[in-house]
């Protein structure tokens, strides 16, 4: 694998380097490459997220904090100096493959210094049970980019204004992004300065470099540019250009241990559910969409059947506390 | 009878006349697992074989979603909005855009079903 050289020192905008990973993938043979790079303090949102719902774009503007759509999907993240970015392009087109090609290479990177790191089957990297790096997964034709963090350091101040859980709708990533259980790399006893670490990665990752030329930068900035125009910085995927059904059925409880929690049921006329929202204080460790929601699209809202979807699954997994039995009970008496 | 072609990109064109639907392989809907959004153009774009027109979000990964043909989209599949999982159920029927062709000769250079077949056992 070859790491990407660019030929000045110092920090672009995030764009520029969403714009040489695309670059990467449309002009360069077919082959493996990586770079690992640094930026300013930056929200990164997910292709299809709803910023206005979803980042504190007063305060990031008020702290001088840029705020990007990046192509790949996912939730928003916070970005800055003492995190590092890694982005890893390949020929590859298989999803599942690629991923743990990828988080494992990161993770044996992390465990030749010490570090107790293990890829998991969601595409993260934790040490402990606690994420320190996440990834997401973007297609061109012919190539898959994988890009992610790499927290050295977090300012949690930042970190958990610029993204607003207050403001975010529970189905999406945002709230994970946010208050998932995360750590950083000098909580685990880093023995080097961030800079240095970032020369580890590369140096073990990589086995030699591709020197970028002046009319390489050239033609980054001119794809970063895109990335610039507020059409795309204000867009939304088109399911949440619809606005939300009005729920039928609102239920609220508080949970010992796990908070206030309400739950906005729509029904359509057959009394299937089409939709559910939750919302309420509590902690969210997982995928709620993935894990909880999906699964009870076009279901029969009834008692028995809402047991047996759930049968097999820990709701708890998801919302920390949150047993089975008390999300049915929150659900339907 | 509709006959179909496919994209490197592992878009499809399933064709009746001179009119298209395009959507995802099954090969590419299993790659990408359950998806969650589904861009689309609007109805009465212009798109050239080739061209970038949407792109589907999966909980796994964003792919970009590229033309097999030139023409104008009549229309699209507004089921996808609500209910972007059917193209995980049937990635054939859940077709993204329906268009028009303006120039059915450029099925030629598209991928029959064999040859698909073969180029998706040579993917790693």
């Amino acid at each position: 694998m070859k790491n990407l050289v660019l030929p000045f020192a110092g920090t672009r905008p995030l764009a520029f380097y969403l714009a040489m990973e695309e670059w990467a993938a449309r002009n360069l043979p077919p082959d493996e490459y990586f770079f690992a790079w640094r930026v300013a303090p930056t929200v990164i949102c997910g292709r299809n997220q709803d910023i206005e719902a979803e980042v504190d774009l007063g305060y990031c503007r008020d702290h001088g904090i840029d705020v990007v759509r990046r192509r790949s999907g996912g939730g928003c993240v916070f970005a800055d100096m003492d995190n590092w970015m890694f982005s890893y392009i390949t020929p590859s087109y298989d999803v599942a493959t690629t991923f743990s090609r990828y988080t494992t290479m990161i993770a044996g990177m992390l465990r030749s210094l010490g570090f107790d790191a293990v890829a998991t089957g969601r595409n993260d990297i934790v040490i402990g049970s606690r994420k320190v790096a996440g990834n997401a997964f973007y297609h061109l034709p012919g190539r898959a980019i994988v890009h992610g963090t790499m927290l050295c350091n977090i300012d949690t101040r930042h970190m958990s204004r610029a993204i607003t859980p207050s403001k975010a709708k529970l189905e999406s990533k945002a709230v994970q992004s946010a208050q998932a259980r995360v750590t950083s790399l000098a909580e685990n006893g880093l023995a080097m300065s961030v800079a240095e670490f970032g020369d580890y990665a590369v140096s073990t990752l990589t086995d030699g470099c591709i020197r970028l030329t002046e009319d390489d930068v050239a033609a980054i900035d001119k794809i970063a540019a895109r990335y610039s125009d507020p059409a795309w910085l204000a867009r939304r995927g088109k399911a949440q250009r619809r606005p939300a059904p009005e729920p039928t059925i609102c239920r609220s409880r508080r949970f010992e241990g796990v908070g206030e929690i309400r739950a906005d049921i729509t029904l359509d006329d057959a009394g299937l559910i089409i939709n559910l929202n939750l919302s309420g204080d509590f902690f969210v460790t997982g995928d709620i969409f993935a894990e909880i929601t999906s699964r009870l699209r076009n279901r029969p809202y009834k008692r028995e059947e809402l047991t047996r979807l759930f049968a097999d699954i820990d709701v708890s997994a998801t919302i920390t506390g949150l047993s089975t039995a008390m999300f049915i009970d929150l659900l339907i008496d | 009878m509709s006959k179909i072609y496919y994209l490197p990109s592992h878009e499809y064109v399933k064709v009746d006349g001179d009119i298209a639907l395009v959507g995802i392989s099954e090969y590419a809907a299993s790659q990408l697992g359950a998806v969650t959004y589904v861009d689309v153009p609007e109805e009465g774009d212009e798109l050239a074989a080739g061209d970038e027109f949407g792109a589907i979000e999966s909980r796994k990964a964003a792919s970009d979603l590229f033309s097999p043909v030139s023409g104008e989209v009549i229309e699209v599949n507004e089921e996808l909005a609500d209910n972007p999982r059917l193209i995980n159920n049937a990635p054939l029927d859940a077709w993204i855009i329906k268009v028009k062709m303006s120039d059915p000769a450029e099925l030629d250079g598209l991928m029959d079903e064999s040859a698909y077949a073969e180029f998706c056992k040579k993917q790693h």
